[in-house]
C-alpha cells in the first residue's frame, strides 16, 4: 500500500475515539432500525385496515406515522450525517479506505435513501387524503426503500469485518457479499421488526382509544414480534463465521466484550420472553410503561450488540487490510524503518510540556499510534495500565504491542520510538519533572528493543500461532 | 485540463467531478429555498403580518431542509473521492464546528416543524423560532463556507491545529457566505412563486411580483458579493477561474444569470404571467448549475491524482442500474400520489 497521508489527530479529552462514534453509531443504528421496521410495520395495518380486519386501523397509522416521520426520520438522518462526520474524526484513512473501495454502493445506497424519503414525505403530507391503495403502495415503496439501504450499507459494515475473498481478489462483490453478510443482514431484519413492534405499544399507549381497541392493536403489534424466535439461531449463525481470534474474544477472551455480548443476549432473551409468553400465548396487555421498559431494554441490547461488533474487530477497522490507528496492515515493515512519524508534519499543541525532545517523539508515537483507544489519564489510560511497571517491562510490552494483548496492532515504528514511548510513560510515573536525562545506557536498550521487535514479528496477533 | 468539458478529465475523475457538481446544484436548490424561505419567515413575524408568501413557506420549509439535508449526502461522498486529503484534513481541524453543526441542524429541524404546527400562539415566540431556526442554518451555511476556504487554504492548516484554534480566519469568508446567502433569495422567490400561484390562482399576482423584487434585489446582491469575493480569494483560485478552459463556462453563468434577471424583471411587471415566471425558473436552474460548474473551477489546482483503488473499483453498473430504477421509482411515486388523490380517501 502507498503511503497515505497523515491527518491531524484531535484530542478528545478523556474520552476515546471509539466511544465518541460508538455513541452516536448506537444511536443511529437503533434509529435507522426503527424506521425500517415500522415501514414493514405500516405496511402490515393499512393491509388490515383496507381488507377490513381491524377498523382502527387508520388510526394506528396516522400516530404511528408521526412518531416515525419526528423521531426517526429526522433524528435518523441527522446522526446519519453525524456518522459520516465522526467517522472521519475517528479514522480518516480509514474511511477514505471505504470510500474508495465502495463509492459506487454508497451512491447506490443514497438514491435507495432519497426515495425513501420521498416516499415518506408524500405519505405524510398527502396520506390522509389519498385512497387505500394508493397508501399500500406508498408505504411498500418507502419500505423496500428503507429495506434496500440497510442492504447496501450492510454489505460495506459486514466487510470490514469479514472482507473474506475480498483479500485475495480485491473483487468489490466478494467483499460485499462477505461471510457475515447473510446473518447479519437477517439479524438486523429482525431488529428492526422488534424495534417497530415495541414502539408500536408504546405509541398505541397514548391513543385516546377504549381498552379493548387498545388491546387488539397491541397484539396485532406484537406480531411483528414473533420473529425474535429465530434471534437465537441467526445469533450463532454470525458467531460461526466469525474470524477464530473474534470469536474468542466473545466466548470469555476479553471479560468486557463477553459482558456486552451477555448483555445483549440477555436483554433480548427478556423481550422475547416476555413478548411470548405474554401476548402469544396468553394475549395480555401491555400498558406504556411497559413498553418503555422494553424498548429501553431493546435500546441497551442496540448498544451492547454495536459495542460487540465494534470491538470484535479489534486491532483492525478493515480485517487484514488496515489497523484500528489507521496504518494499513503492510506498512508496518517499512514503517519500523522509517518510524512513524518522521514525516508527520503536524506539530504537538503543547511542546513544552515535555522536558525533552525524545518525550515529545513519544507523544508524537501515542498520539499516532495509540490514541484511537487509549488516553493518558482517561478512559483506557496508558499512563494509570503501566504505572507498576518496570522500565524493561514497557519496553518489552510495547515491542511486542500484539502479543501484550491480542487485540493491539503490532507497533509500527523504530526501536527508539518505542524507547520514546517507555521513557514518555516513566517520566509521567515520575511526577513529570522538568527536565528528564538521557538516562542509562539507550544502545543497550534498543537493541534489546530490536530483538523483541524481532521476536514478535510485524504480523497480527491472529496470524501469529499461539 | 485543456477542455471545456469535466469529463474530457478522462476516466473516472470526470465522472466524480460531475456527478459532484450535479449533486452539489441540487444541494443548492433546496438550501437556497431553506436560506431565503427562512429569511423570509423572519422579516414576517417581526412585522406580525401573515402573507401568503410566508404561509407557503410555513408549509414548505421543513420539507426542503429534509430534501436539502439528504441532497447533501451526495455531493458529501464524492467530494470525499476527489478531494480526500483536504476535505478530510479541514473536517479535523474544524472538529468542534462539526460536532455542533449536528444538534443545530436537528433544533433548527424541529422549529420549524413546530412553526409549521402554529403552537406558538405568542408573536414574541414566533419571533424567536423563527430567528432561532434562521440562525442555525445561517451557522451551517457558514461552517460549509469555512470548511471550503480552509480545504484549499494548506498554508494555514498547521498553524490552526497547534494554536487548537476553533475558527477559521480568512478574508474570503464574509463575502462567500453572503453570496450564498444573496444567491439563495431567487432561489426562493421560483420555489415560493410557483407555489402561491398554485394555491390562489389568479390572487398570488401582488405576492409573486414582491417575489420577483427580492429574486431581483438576490441577484445584484449575489452579485456584488461575487466580485468581492474575487478580489479576496487566493491567486490559486483566481488563477485557476482565468484559465480559457473555464471561459465557456463563465459565459453560462453570466448568460444564465443575465436572463434569469431580465425575467424576474418582466415577472414584476406582469406577475400574472406564466411565462416569465417559467423562464426566470429555468435561467435560475441553469444557473445553479454553471455556478456549482465555475465553484469547482476554482479549485481543479487541488484535484488529487487518480487512485489506484478508485480506478479499479466496481459498481459502476449498479449504480447505473439503480439511477435508472430510482428514477422510475420517483415517477411511479408521482403517480401513486396522484392517483391516490384523485380516488380520495375511503368514505
Ligand atoms: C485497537 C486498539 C488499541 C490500540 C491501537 C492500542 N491499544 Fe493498547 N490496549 C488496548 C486495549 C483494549 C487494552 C486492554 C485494556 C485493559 O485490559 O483494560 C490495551 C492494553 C494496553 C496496555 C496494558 C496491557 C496489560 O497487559 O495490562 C498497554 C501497556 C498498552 N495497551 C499500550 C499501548 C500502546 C503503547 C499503544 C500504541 C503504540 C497501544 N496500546 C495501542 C487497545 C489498543
Ligand atoms: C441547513 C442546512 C445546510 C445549509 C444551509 C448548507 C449550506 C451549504 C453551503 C452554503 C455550501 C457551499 C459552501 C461553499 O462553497 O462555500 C454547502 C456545501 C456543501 N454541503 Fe451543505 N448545507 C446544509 C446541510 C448540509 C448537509 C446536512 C450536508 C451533508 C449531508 C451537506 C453537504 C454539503 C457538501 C458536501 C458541500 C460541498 C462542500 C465542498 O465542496 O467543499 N450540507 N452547503
Amino acid at each position: 500500500m502507498a503511503s497515505l497521508p497523515h491527518y491531524p489527530v484531535n484530542d478528545f479529552g478523556p474520552a476515546m475515539k471509539g466511544m465518541v462514534i460508538g455513541a452516536v453509531g448506537i444511536v443511529h443504528v437503533f434509529l435507522a432500525q426503527f424506521a425500517i421496521g415500522g415501514g414493514g410495520l405500516l405496511c402490515y395495518f393499512q393491509w388490515l385496515g383496507q381488507s377490513g380486519r381491524e377498523p382502527a386501523a387508520r388510526r394506528f397509522l396516522d400516530g404511528y406515522f408521526k412518531a416515525l416521520v419526528l423521531v426517526s426520520f429526522v433524528l435518523g438522518a441527522m446522526t446519519g450525517v453525524a456518522m459520516w462526520l465522526t467517522s472521519i474524526q475517528v479514522g480518516a484513512r480509514t474511511i477514505g479506505l471505504m470510500i474508495d473501495e465502495f463509492h459506487w454502493v454508497w451512491a447506490t445506497e443514497w438514491l435507495c435513501f432519497a426515495i425513501e424519503v420521498a416516499a415518506g414525505y408524500a405519505f405524510l403530507r398527502y396520506g390522509a387524503r389519498m385512497s387505500d391503495r394508493a397508501r399500500l403502495w406508498l408505504l411498500i415503496l418507502y419500505t423496500a426503500a428503507a429495506w434496500l439501504s440497510l442492504f447496501w450499507i450492510n454489505g460495506i459494515l459486514s466487510w470490514q469485518l469479514t472482507p473474506g475473498r475480498w483479500l485475495e481478489t480485491h473483487d468489490l462483490w466478494a467483499g460485499f457479499f462477505n461471510p457475515s453478510f447473510w446473518p447479519s443482514l437477517l439479524y438486523r431484519t429482525l431488529v428492526a421488526m422488534t424495534l417497530a413492534a415495541l414502539a408500536a405499544v408504546l405509541v398505541i399507549n397514548t391513543f385516546d382509544v377504549d381498552r379493548e381497541t387498545r388491546r387488539r392493536l397491541i397484539h396485532r403489534a406484537a406480531h411483528f414480534l414473533a420473529p425474535m424466535v429465530l434471534m437465537p439461531l441467526v445469533a450463532l449463525w454470525y458467531l460461526a463465521v466469525l474470524p477464530e481470534d473474534s470469536r474468542r474474544w466473545l466466548m470469555g477472551g476479553s471479560i468486557a466484550m463477553t459482558m456486552f455480548m451477555g448483555i445483549a443476549a440477555g436483554a433480548s432473551l427478556l423481550i422475547g420472553g416476555y413478548a411470548g409468553v405474554a401476548l402469544l400465548l396468553r394475549r395480555l396487555y401491555i400498558n406504556g410503561a411497559t413498553a418503555a421498559l422494553l424498548l429501553a431494554l431493546a435500546f441497551g441490547a442496540t448498544a451492547a450488540g454495536e459495542f460487540v461488533r465494534e470491538g470484535a474487530r479489534k486491532p483492525f477497522t478493515v480485517r487484514g487490510t488496515m489497523y484500528s490507528s489507521s496504518i494499513g496492515i503492510d506498512e508496518v515493515v517499512r514503517l519500523r524503518r522509517t518510524g512513524s512519524v518522521a514525516d508527520d508534519p503536524w506539530p504537538l499543541r503543547d511542546p513544552e510540556r515535555y522536558a525533552s525532545d525524545e518525550l515529545r517523539l513519544g507523544a508524537k508515537v501515542i498520539r499516532t499510534q495509540c490514541e484511537v483507544c487509549h488516553t493518558m489519564d482517561g478512559a483506557n489510560a496508558l499512563n494509570h495500565l503501566t504505572d507498576r511497571w518496570t522500565m524493561d517491562q514497557r519496553r518489552l510490552n510495547i515491542a511486542q504491542l500484539q502479543r501484550t494483548k491480542g487485540f493491539m496492532p503490532p507497533f509500527a515504528g523504530t526501536p527508539e520510538e518505542v524507547e520514546a514511548v517507555a521513557q514518555l510513560l516513566a517520566w509521567h510515573q515520575a511526577g513529570e519533572p522538568a527536565t528528564w536525562p538521557m538516562a542509562g545506557d539507550r544502545a543497550e536498550a534498543l537493541v534489546k528493543i530490536r530483538a523483541w521487535m524481532d521476536e514478535a514479528g510485524s504480523r497480527p496477533a491472529s496470524e501469529v500461532k499461539p | 485540463m485543456t477542455s471545456v468539458f469535466p469529463w474530457a478529465l478522462g476516466g473516472p475523475l470526470s465522472l466524480y467531478l460531475g456527478l459532484l457538481v450535479v449533486t452539489l446544484a441540487l444541494h443548492a436548490a433546496f438550501i437556497g429555498y431553506v436560506l431565503g424561505g427562512i429569511g423570509w419567515v423572519v422579516v414576517a413575524a417581526i412585522r406580525g403580518r401573515k402573507d401568503p408568501v410566508s404561509e407557503v413557506a410555513r408549509d414548505w420549509l421543513p420539507f426542503a431542509l429534509g430534501a436539502a439535508i439528504t441532497a447533501g449526502v451526495a455531493p458529501l461522498l464524492f467530494v470525499q473521492l476527489v478531494y480526500q486529503e483536504r476535505f478530510y484534513t479541514a473536517n479535523l481541524l474544524l472538529f468542534h464546528r462539526w460536532m455542533a453543526v449536528v444538534p443545530a441542524l436537528i433544533v433548527g429541524f424541529y422549529l420549524l416543524y413546530l412553526h409549521k404546527s402554529e403552537k406558538v400562539k405568542r408573536r414574541g415566540g414566533q419571533i424567536a423560532v423563527a430567528v432561532i431556526a434562521a440562525a442555525c442554518f445561517g451557522f451551517v451555511a457558514w461552517s460549509w463556507t469555512e470548511n471550503h476556504l480552509l480545504s484549499q487554504d494548506k498554508g494555514a492548516w498547521q498553524g490552526l491545529y497547534a494554536s487548537g484554534g476553533m475558527l477559521y480566519v480568512s478574508p474570503a469568508v464574509v463575502p462567500r457566505l453572503l453570496m450564498w446567502l444573496m444567491a439563495s433569495l431567487p432561489i426562493f422567490a421560483a420555489g415560493a412563486a410557483w407555489q402561491v400561484r398554485a394555491k390562489h390562482g389568479d390572487e398570488s399576482a401582488a405576492s409573486v411580483r414582491r417575489l420577483a423584487i427580492v429574486a431581483l434585489v438576490g441577484i445584484a446582491l449575489s452579485t456584488g458579493a461575487a466580485l468581492w469575493l474575487w478580489q479576496q480569494m487566493s491567486d490559486d483560485a483566481r488563477y485557476d477561474l482565468d484559465q480559457s478552459m473555464m471561459g465557456p463556462w463563465w459565459i453560462a453563468l453570466i448568460t444564465a444569470r443575465a436572463a434569469e434577471a431580465i425575467a424576474w424583471g418582466l415577472v414584476a411587471r406582469r406577475p400574472a404571467a406564466r411565462a416569465w415566471l417559467a423562464r426566470a425558473s429555468v435561467a435560475g436552474g441553469l444557473a445553479i448549475v454553471t455556478g456549482a460548474m465555475v465553484r469547482e473551477g476554482a479549485r481543479l489546482h487541488a484535484l488529487e491524482p487518480l487512485r489506484e483503488r478508485w480506478i479499479m473499483s466496481g459498481g459502476k453498473i449498479l449504480f447505473a442500474i439503480a439511477a435508472v430504477v430510482s428514477i422510475a421509482a420517483i415517477v411511479a411515486l408521482y403517480k401513486i400520489v396522484r392517483r391516490g388523490l384523485a380516488e380520495g380517501p375511503p368514505a
